[in-house]
C-alpha cells in the first residue's frame, strides 16, 4: 500500500515535470510562432479623458511592429460624429509636428516603434453635455491584412462662471513695474506688454484713466519720441509699449491710481497703474526790484528785505538762513527759522524775511559780498548780495562843526579886536 | 574894513610882480614841463602802466622812477612857495619903518594883516590854477585825453585842498614874521619846521614805532599792522602827510585806506573806484585837519598882531 503511493506520488511528481517542460515549450514555442507572423500593436497610456471646455491634450500614441516583417501602416483618424467642432490631429511627436497618414516600422529596435501625437481640442462651447466622444485610431497595413484600432473616449465638461474672464483673457495686459515713483512735473514711464491671443489680427486702441490735469503719452518701445494711440497686433503675438504719464508739477505729494487700457472692437481690458508723486522742491530767493545791491554805511544796522518762496509743488522743511560775510559783519533774519515752506501754488505769496546787516565802525568804504543761504531739508538756494559801505556822513557834520567853530572864535576875535 | 582893499590891491600887485614870484612861477613851470615829459617817456616805452579808468588823473599821481609825482611835488615844494609868501610879510615892513607910515593912513591894523593874507592865498591860488591849467593842457595836447567831468570836480578838490596847504605854511610865516622882529630868525624858523615835519617826522615816527611795537625776524601780521598804526598817527601830525593822503584819495578813487592795519580789513571789499563823495569822506578828517590849522594859524597871528604895540621907530 506504501508503495502503491509512493510510486503513485513518483509518478505524480514526473507527470508534473513533464506538464510543466510541455507547457513551456509550448509557451516558447507559441512565443516563436507570434514573432514569426506579421503583428503589430497600438497603443496608449490614456484611453478615457475629460477635458474643459477649450481644453486641449496631447496624448502619445505608440505603434510597435510586432511581427519579423517591416510593415508600412496606414493609420486613419475617425472622430465620432457629434465631435464636429473638435480639433483632432495626428501628428508625429516633435513640436509643431505635421499630420501622419503612414507610418513605415522596421521589425528590429528601434525603428520597431513610432510614437504620434494626438492632439484633441475641446471646442470652446458645448451645446449639450456629452459623456463621451469617441475618437477612434484605425491602423491597418497596406495589404489590409492586420487592422488594429483604438478607442480614446473624451468626456467634455462644460466651464460655468468662469467664461466671462476667459473672453477678456483675449488681450492680456502685464507690466513689470506697476508702481512708479516721480517727482511732480517729471514723467514716469510704464513698460506694458499688450498679448493679444484671439485668433485674429487685431487694431488695439489705447487709452488711460488719469487724475485730472495729468499728461499721458503712448509711445512704442524704443521709439519714445512718436507719441501712437493704436497699434496692430498680429494673433497670438505680443507688442511691448511704453507708456508716459506726466503729473503737473502743481500735483501733491501721494499715491495715485492710474488706469491704461486696451481695447480691439468689442474687447476691453485694463490695467490697474500706481503713480507715487514725491513733489518737488524748488527753492527761490529775491528781492522786490530784482536788485541784489544793498547799500549801508559801516558802523551802522541796516534792515533789508527780501522773499522766499516754494517754486516745487511739495512743502520744504526746516528752513534755517545763515550768512557769509567779512569779518566783524553781523547779519540776522527775521524769521531766521522756518518750520516748512509750503508750495506757492498754494501759499500765493512768498515770504518776507528780514535781514539785519551792521556793518562794524570804520569798515573801508567800498563794495562787499554778503551770501545768504537759506538751506532747507529738501533744497536750499544761495544768493549774493553786493553790498556797498559807505563813510558815515555824521563824521564828515563833524569836522564841518569843527570848522564852524574856528570860524566863530576867529569871528569873535574879529569883533573883539578891529579897529584898534 | 575900510582900507582892506587897497591893502589887497597893493600887496597882490607887489606879489605878483616881485622877482621872487617869478623866479617861483618858473621853476614850478619847469618842474611841471618836466613832469609831463617824463610820463610821456615812459608812456611811450610801456602802455601797460598807463591804462584803465581815470586816466587823467593819473597823470597827477604818477611818479616814474626818480622824477616824483605832481602830488609829491606839491607837498614838498608847496611849503617853501607859502612861507617865501609870509616869512617877512609883517616885519619887514616893521623893520622898513613902512608900518607906522601904513598905520597913519586910514587904514584899520586888521585890515592890513587881512589884506595882506587874503593877497597871499589868491597869489598862491593864481599860481596853482596856472600849472594845472598847464599840466592838463600839455596832457590833453600829448596824449589826447579829455578829462570827465568826474576828473574835473576831483581836480577841482584837489586845487582846493592845494590852496588850503600853501596857505597854511604862508600863514605859518606870516606868524612868525609877526612873532620875531628880525626877517632871518621867521625865515630860519620856518624853513626848520618845514624840514621837521618833512624829513625828520619820518624818522621820529619809525623810531618811535620800533620802539612801541618792535618787529622781530619773526612779526606776525598783527604786529606789523600796530606798528604801522602807530607810524601813521605820528606821520599824520605832519601837514604834509596830511595833505598826500588827502590829495592821493581824491586824485586815485581806487584809494580809500592808508596803511597795513586798514590793508588788512579791507581784503574782502571788491576792488572798484569810489564815488567822489565817498573818496572826499575817507579823507575828511585829513582835509578838517588842514582847515583848522591855517584858520588857527590866522586867528592867532590876527590876535598877536592886533595886540601888538607898533612904534615909529
Amino acid at each position: 500500500m506504501y508503495q502503491k503511493i509512493k510510486g503513485f506520488l513518483f509518478f505524480n511528481t514526473i507527470l508534473f515535470i513533464i506538464i510543466a517542460l510541455l507547457s513551456f515549450s509550448s509557451l516558447a514555442q507559441s512565443e516563436q510562432n507570434e514573432k514569426s507572423e506579421r503583428d503589430f500593436l497600438i497603443y496608449s497610456q490614456f484611453s478615457n479623458l475629460v477635458l474643459e471646455e477649450g481644453q486641449s491634450v496631447d496624448l502619445d500614441i505608440k505603434l510597435i511592429n510586432q511581427g519579423k516583417q517591416p510593415e508600412e501602416i496606414l493609420v486613419d483618424l475617425i472622430a465620432a460624429p457629434e465631435a464636429e467642432d473638435w480639433e483632432v490631429l495626428l501628428r508625429n511627436e516633435s513640436w509643431k509636428g505635421f499630420e501622419v497618414r503612414q507610418i513605415n516600422l522596421l521589425p528590429d529596435e528601434p525603428d520597431n516603434s513610432r510614437t504620434l501625437n494626438l492632439h484633441i481640442e475641446a471646442p470652446k462651447e458645448i451645446g449639450e453635455e456629452q459623456k463621451g466622444y469617441t475618437f477612434t485610431i484605425k491602423a491597418e497595413t497596406k495589404d489590409g491584412k492586420l487592422i488594429r484600432s483604438l478607442d480614446i473616449t473624451v468626456a467634455a465638461i462644460s466651464k460655468i462662471g468662469e467664461e466671462k474672464e476667459e473672453e477678456t483673457d483675449e488681450i492680456i495686459l502685464n507690466t513689470k513695474y506697476p508702481a512708479v515713483e516721480t517727482p511732480s512735473g517729471k514723467a514716469m514711464k510704464y513698460e506694458i506688454e499688450v498679448k493679444n491671443q484671439t485668433d485674429e489680427d487685431q487694431v488695439m486702441d489705447f487709452a488711460a484713466e488719469l487724475p485730472q490735469g495729468w499728461r499721458a503719452s503712448i509711445s512704442p518701445r524704443y521709439r519714445e519720441d512718436e507719441t501712437i494711440s493704436a497699434i496692430k497686433i498680429n494673433k497670438s503675438g505680443t507688442e511691448t509699449i511704453l507708456l508716459v504719464v506726466t503729473p503737473p508739477f502743481t500735483t501733491e505729494k501721494d499715491e495715485y491710481e492710474l488706469k491704461f487700457i486696451a481695447r480691439a472692437g468689442e474687447l476691453e481690458k485694463s490695467l490697474p497703474l500706481k503713480a507715487i508723486v514725491t513733489g518737488t522742491y524748488t527753492m527761490n530767493v529775491g528781492t522786490e526790484t530784482g536788485n541784489l545791491k544793498l547799500n549801508t554805511i559801516s558802523g551802522e544796522e541796516k534792515d533789508f528785505l527780501f522773499y522766499l518762496w516754494n517754486e516745487g509743488s511739495a512743502s520744504i522743511d526746516n528752513i534755517a538762513f545763515f550768512s557769509t560775510a567779512p569779518q566783524g559783519w553781523e547779519v540776522k533774519f527775521n524769521p531766521d527759522k522756518m518750520a516748512e515752506l509750503p508750495s506757492i501754488a498754494q501759499t500765493q505769496q512768498p515770504e518776507k524775511i528780514t535781514m539785519t546787516v551792521k556793518v562794524p565802525q570804520n569798515t573801508v568804504p567800498g563794495d562787499y559780498i554778503v551770501t545768504v543761504n537759506a538751506t532747507g531739508t529738501q533744497d536750499q538756494k544761495k544768493i549774493e548780495f553786493r553790498t556797498t559801505v559807505q563813510v558815515p556822513t555824521k563824521w564828515g557834520w563833524v569836522g564841518v562843526l569843527i570848522i564852524i567853530a574856528i570860524l566863530a572864535i576867529l569871528l569873535a576875535i574879529f569883533l573883539k579886536l578891529r579897529r584898534r | 574894513m575900510s582900507g582892506l582893499g587897497v591893502v589887497y590891491w597893493k600887496e597882490l600887485a607887489d606879489y605878483l610882480g616881485s622877482r621872487k614870484f617869478i623866479i617861483l612861477f618858473l621853476i614850478v613851470a619847469l618842474t611841471a614841463g618836466t613832469i609831463i615829459y617824463v610820463i610821456n617817456q615812459s608812456v611811450s616805452s610801456d602802455v601797460s602802466q598807463f591804462s584803465g579808468d581815470f586816466l587823467f588823473l593819473k597823470l597827477f599821481t604818477f611818479s616814474a622812477g626818480t622824477i616824483p609825482s605832481f602830488i609829491f611835488f606839491v607837498s614838498f615844494f608847496g611849503p617853501l612857495i607859502g612861507i617865501i609868501f609870509g616869512f617877512d610879510a609883517i616885519n619887514s615892513e616893521r623893520s622898513g619903518g613902512t608900518m607906522s607910515m601904513v598905520l597913519s593912513q586910514p587904514i584899520y591894523r586888521d585890515a592890513l594883516i587881512n589884506g595882506k593874507f587874503l593877497a597871499g592865498i589868491t597869489t598862491i591860488a593864481v599860481m596853482l590854477i596856472s600849472i594845472i591849467v598847464i599840466i592838463s593842457g600839455l596832457e590833453m595836447a600829448v596824449f589826447g585825453i579829455i578829462p570827465t567831468m568826474q576828473e574835473l570836480a576831483r581836480i577841482g578838490i584837489f586845487f582846493l585842498v592845494s590852496i588850503v596847504y600853501i596857505g597854511f605854511w604862508m600863514g605859518l610865516g606870516i606868524l612868525f614874521s609877526i612873532l620875531f622882529r628880525q626877517t632871518a630868525t621867521s625865515a630860519l624858523i620856518s624853513i626848520m619846521v618845514w624840514i621837521f615835519f618833512s624829513f625828520f617826522i619820518l624818522m621820529v615816527a619809525n623810531v618811535i614805532a620800533d620802539q612801541v611795537a618792535p618787529l622781530g625776524n619773526n612779526a606776525t601780521l598783527e604786529l606789523m599792522g600796530r606798528n604801522e598804526n602807530i607810524r601813521n598817527m605820528i606821520l599824520r601830525v605832519s601837514p604834509l602827510i596830511l595833505f598826500q593822503e588827502c590829495t592821493t584819495a581824491i586824485l586815485n578813487p581806487s584809494i580809500r585806506f592808508f596803511g597795513i592795519s586798514t590793508a588788512l580789513k579791507s581784503m574782502e571789499v571788491i576792488p572798484g573806484p569810489l564815488s567822489i563823495g565817498q573818496s572826499v569822506l575817507v579823507v575828511w578828517p585829513q582835509f578838517v585837519i588842514l582847515i583848522a590849522l591855517i584858520l588857527v594859524c590866522f586867528a592867532v597871528s590876527y590876535v598877536v598882531f592886533m595886540r601888538q604895540e607898533i612904534r615909529s621907530t
